[in-house]
């Protein structure tokens, strides 16, 4: 199938090429090449992301910028060693040096592994479109989207504070293979171990990844023990519909996730 | 809509080729330029068939547009052997009947020289990582595991200006 492949140098150049019927953005192409190759999509142009200058990891005094377009592989450094778990859950190696970040938030369930880690370091969006730069937290982001016209640049967050961080994929293969359920999490506690701050995000429980506000109001002002984080995951069952796909039904991604969020949260 | 000059380098030579739009970079590599050692095969990103290496990094070569590699350097496994010598790879995967059918065989070799080039003595755990994108359907996976592990015992004795 014939199509235009551009490859503007700049945010403004690619607002300026997507204007138009049919246009789509690429960034790694892992979901929209593979779909113009099954035949299910028909882009008149594609436009691609990669030489737009959205790739590359930074360092703020507070916070982290990753750029839309950045490969998942580029994520392996070591301000961000905590999301190790993510990456080498993520897809295969090959896979990984292609498959953005940016593109990950537009992935069909049970995809979305970085959104899921994302929500629960509470990331921002920033945005570009014809008529400008805006920033949107990731929460709002996957409740209303964005404008066709409109394009991610980059994500931002902080860093969880040392022992806060929690992640974990539930899969049917050691590698390689997508979520039956995706946990994130950052708990703060205090010194006698009481949960005092959660924010919990879940993949493979919905259309796209969530935060758990039901997971996160069980576990807080109680004692991080088993009993506990297999509490939230139960209140977590209840509360979030769960589906069934080629990986799980909904029945047994709701029967797992209690034992999977003791994982998360224990370890154990 | 009309095609354009694309030009990269492939296996160390200078190509410059007219290429219809939207074109994959598998199928130029096969029925362009003749490397017919890159293998198409799920086309969804699945198999690493097609695992070929852009400015060294391993990439789906299905999921690539042609008009995306201009000014890439793009090694393919006709790039992998020097001067008519095969690879350690190469020779181990003869060596430990690695390959059958030899439809995963180039994509597998691609991808377990990445990972060599970065990592010359990995355990056999970060050879089953480096291979989880590809699929082989007949050979099974403990002889393809045995021989990138021979040919990193092999690439150990050689002198390193061989490898
Ligand atoms: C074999 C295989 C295994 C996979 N395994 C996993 C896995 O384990 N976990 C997982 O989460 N995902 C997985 N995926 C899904 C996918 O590869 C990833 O979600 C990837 O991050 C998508 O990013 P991309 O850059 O390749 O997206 P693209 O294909 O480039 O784009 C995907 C969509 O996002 C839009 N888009 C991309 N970037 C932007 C932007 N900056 N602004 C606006 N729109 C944008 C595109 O228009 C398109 O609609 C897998 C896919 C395959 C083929
Ligand atoms: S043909 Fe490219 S991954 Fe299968
Ligand atoms: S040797 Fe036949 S698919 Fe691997």
């Amino acid at each position: 199938m014939a199509f235009a492949v551009h490859r503007p140098e700049s945010v403004p150049a690619v607002i300026a090429a997507l204007a138009g019927p049919g246009r789509v953005a690429v960034s790694g192409g892992t979901l929209v090449i593979r779909d113009i190759n099954e035949g299910r999509s028909f882009p008149n142009a594609i436009v691609s992301l990669r030489r737009a200058g959205l790739s590359g990891v930074v360092r703020n005094a507070e916070t982290i910028d990753i750029g839309a377009a950045t490969p998942i592989a580029d994520l392996a450094r070591p301000e961000l060693a905590f999301l190790d778990g993510v990456l080498r859950g993520f897809a295969s190696p090959t896979l990984r040096n292609m498959a953005s970040l940016g593109g990950n938030l537009f992935a069909p369930r049970p995809y979305g592994d970085s959104g899921v880690a994302l929500l629960a370091l509470d990331a921002s969006l920033g945005i570009a479109g014809p008529h400008g730069a805006r920033r949107m937290p990731l929460l709002e982001f996957y409740a209303a989207g964005i404008a066709a016209d409109e394009i991610v640049t980059g994500l931002r967050f902080a860093l969880p504070a040392p022992g806060t961080w929690r992640w974990l994929k539930a899969t049917r293969r050691a590698l390689n293979s997508a979520s039956v359920l995706a946990i994130a999490a950052v708990v703060e506690t205090d010194s006698a171990g009481t949960v005092a701050a959660a924010r919990i995000a879940l993949g493979g429980v919905d259309a796209h990844p969530v935060r758990s506000p039901a997971a996160e109001a069980a576990l807080c002002g109680r004692v991080l023990d088993a009993a506990a984080a297999s509490h939230a995951g139960e209140e977590a069952a209840a509360a979030h519909p769960c589906f069934a796909d080629a990986y799980a039904s909904a029945w047994y991604r709701r029967r797992v996730l209690p034992v999977h969020m003791r994982r998360a949260l224990l370890g154990i | 809509m009309r095609s354009s000059f694309v030009s990269f380098t492939l296996n160390g030579e200078e190509k410059e080729l007219l290429i219809a739009p939207g074109q994959r970079l598998v199928d130029v590599l096969r029925e362009q330029c003749g490397a017919m050692g890159t293998r198409n095969g799920c086309g969804q990103g699945g198999c690493g068939a097609c695992t070929v290496h852009v400015d060294a990094v391993p990439m789906l070569s299905c999921l690539v547009l042609a008009e995306l590699a201009e000014g890439c350097d793009i090694l393919t496994i006709e790039g992998a052997a020097r001067d008519r010598t095969l690879h350690a790879l190469q020779e181990a995967f003869v060596a430990e009947a690695a390959t059958q059918c030899g439809f995963c065989t180039a994509g597998m070799i691609m991808a377990a020289k990445a990972l060599l080039d970065r990592d010359p003595a990995p355990q056999r755990e970060a050879v089953v990582e480096a291979l989880s994108g590809n699929v082989c359907r007949c050979t099974g996976y403990e002889p393809i595991i045995a021989a990138v592990l021979a040919a990193a015992a092999m690439l150990a004795r050689l002198p390193a200006a061989a490898a």
